[in-house]
């Protein structure tokens, strides 16, 4: 995929995390990350559990900061931001979680919990708070009468779109997915993408995608990098992914997945 | 071996499982598949005698070995989980005691069953860790839960059910919190049980792990019984439901949302 015509977004150049682990050791989570997303399209990031994926994407929604390199936001260098100038780079970069039920606070109702955003970013008055709920609802293809519900009484599916109408009602760049659908059975997270893919071609947004599943990864990113340890060990078009990857940890992780019609060659 | 004749069960006036029945023979597995709150989770636990508060088997019955499993006393019951029958969790680590070492809740649990010393009960589960090809075993035997990945708290799990080789393994989404590479190794380990002569009875929401694992896999939504067949039947069934299903799942490959 070329990237001549698309436009930067963000930017992360040589990101470094490092940890101390209690034996006084050094623990390396993210190593030398480089990786750009552009207006409009998805990054996948597959790996295994504790290759660094989420470590990076803490650093990407400043939640965390990274010991060297830079995370650029429209050129700007988002990591060295303090105070109110940090605060007003969050309304541009929004996530959702892979666990909805651990995200929402139990005792707020639906309504509260996708306007929270709006009413802190004052983008409306209280008085508006019922109208913009229903809007949003609207957009992830939930009734209008949820926005009175508490989040126990939805199912998984049902949390994950209120999850997504919050993360999109202040209308961010970029929206970070971390393992946004693990937790749903397959036919929901089918409803899912598509409900993901037809939001982001109204809005333009730019993506980031974590998961462990590359068959689900590849289903709609347009550009995959492949985590391992840390760094990045392999990026290529999502198109490409089956036909061109060449690394053998990307190898492995390809046929390391369960299909109906073949079983993975690392099993026989 | 195992029979389950036209099983009911309820939770309060609310029935979830709606007329189940299977017959597994020794040394087979049988998968049930299905999405979340289609009762294939309820089934196993009825058969485990481990249905959740509320929940009762109105109707039907489970035969282990031509013996129903609905009028067992505890005592039997007590004998039966562990010698007979096992069971594994979607996450061990949730079941086991998070402040006590693997080894002392090992330990105990074969004491419970068998009367040995500790000495040797404890080399007993360092052998059955070894097996489950957790390397550094004696290190696993000292450590707690957290300090385990989830692949190894699942071998853990696999290898303290399979302590006396039970004639039937019950596994309720044993790979489900794991990556694919963990996920592929635990399939393989389970896959090899077989060969032990263990019948396994597994639920799972991955129907390629289904697929891979069983020779019956059964459908199951809003409680009943859908569809059910070996791997063939169900890629070439015409059910609209399987149909629906097999198309949700990602192919690498296959349909892309985008281009």
């Amino acid at each position: 995929m070329s990237h001549e015509k698309e436009e930067v977004i963000m930017e992360a150049k040589h990101v470094t995390r490092r940890f101390l682990s209690s034996d006084k050791e050094v623990f390396t989570a993210c190593s030398d990350v480089s990786l750009t997303l552009y207006k409009g399209k998805t990054l996948g990031i597959a790996g295994e559990s504790g290759c660094g994926k989420s470590t990076f994407l803490r650093m990407l929604t400043l939640l965390d900061t990274p010991d060297k390199g830079e995370i650029l936001y429209r050129g700007q260098d988002i990591t060295k931001l303090k105070g109110e100038k940090r605060r007003q780079i969050r309304q541009h970069i929004q996530m959702v979680f892979q666990d909805p039920s651990a995200s929402f606070h139990p005792k707020m109702k639906v309504r509260d919990i996708i306007c929270e955003p709006l009413l802190n970013f004052k983008r409306i008055s209280p008085k508006e708070k019922e109208e913009a709920a229903r809007k949003l609802l609207e957009m992830v293809e939930l009734p209008e009468d949820f926005s009175g519900r508490y989040p126990h009484s939805m199912s998984g599916g049902q949390k994950q779109r209120v999850a997504i109408a919050r993360a999109i009602a202040l209308e961010p760049e970029v929206i970070v997915m971390d393992e946004a659908t693990s937790a749903l059975d397959v036919s929901v997270q089918k409803n899912m993408i598509e409900l993901i893919v037809r939001l982001q071609k109204e809005k333009q947004t730019a993506i980031v995608f974590v998961a462990h599943d590359l068959a689900l990864v590849q289903s709609f990113a347009h550009e995959i990098a492949v985590m391992r340890q840390g760094e990045i060990v392999e990026k290529l078009p999502a198109e490409k992914l089956v036909s061109d990857a060449k690394h053998p940890y990307t190898r492995m992780l390809l046929e390391s997945g369960f299909s109906l019609s073949g079983s993975p060659e690392i099993v026989s | 071996m195992l029979e389950i004749k036209d099983l009911c069960v309820s939770y309060g006036e609310k029935t979830v499982v709606n007329h189940f029945h299977l017959k597994l023979e020794q040394g087979r597995v049988c998968t049930i598949a299905g999405e979340s709150g289609s009762g294939k989770t309820t089934v196993i636990r009825a058969v485990f005698g481990l249905l959740a508060a509320g929940g009762r088997v109105t109707a039907g019955d489970i035969l282990f070995e031509g013996k129903s499993l609905l009028s067992g006393s505890k005592e039997e019951w007590g004998k039966l989980r562990g010698m007979g029958m096992s069971m594994i969790f979607q996450d061990t680590g949730a079941m086991l005691n998070p402040i006590r070492t693997i080894g002392s809740q090992f330990v105990e649990y074969i004491r419970i069953h068998e009367r040995m010393p500790k000495k040797q009960a404890w080399e007993k589960a360092v052998s059955m860790l070894r097996r489950m090809q957790l390397p550094d075993s004696e290190r696993v035997m000292k450590s707690y839960v957290f300090q385990l990945s989830g692949g190894m708290r699942q071998r853990v799990g696999i290898a303290m059910a399979m302590t006396f080789q039970p004639k039937l393994l019950l596994a309720d989404e044993p790979t489900s919190a794991l990556d694919t590479v963990t996920q592929a190794e635990i399939v393989r380990q389970m896959k090899d049980l077989r060969k032990e002569n263990t019948s396994i009875l597994m639920v799972t929401h991955n129907l390629g792990v289904a697929a891979f694992m069983s020779d019956e896999i059964i459908l199951m939504k809003d409680g009943k019984i859908t569809d059910r067949g070996d791997k063939e039947h169900l890629l070439k069934s015409e059910n609209a439901y399987t149909g629906k299903l097999l198309d949700a799942v990602p192919v690498l490959g296959g349909k892309r949302y985008v281009s």
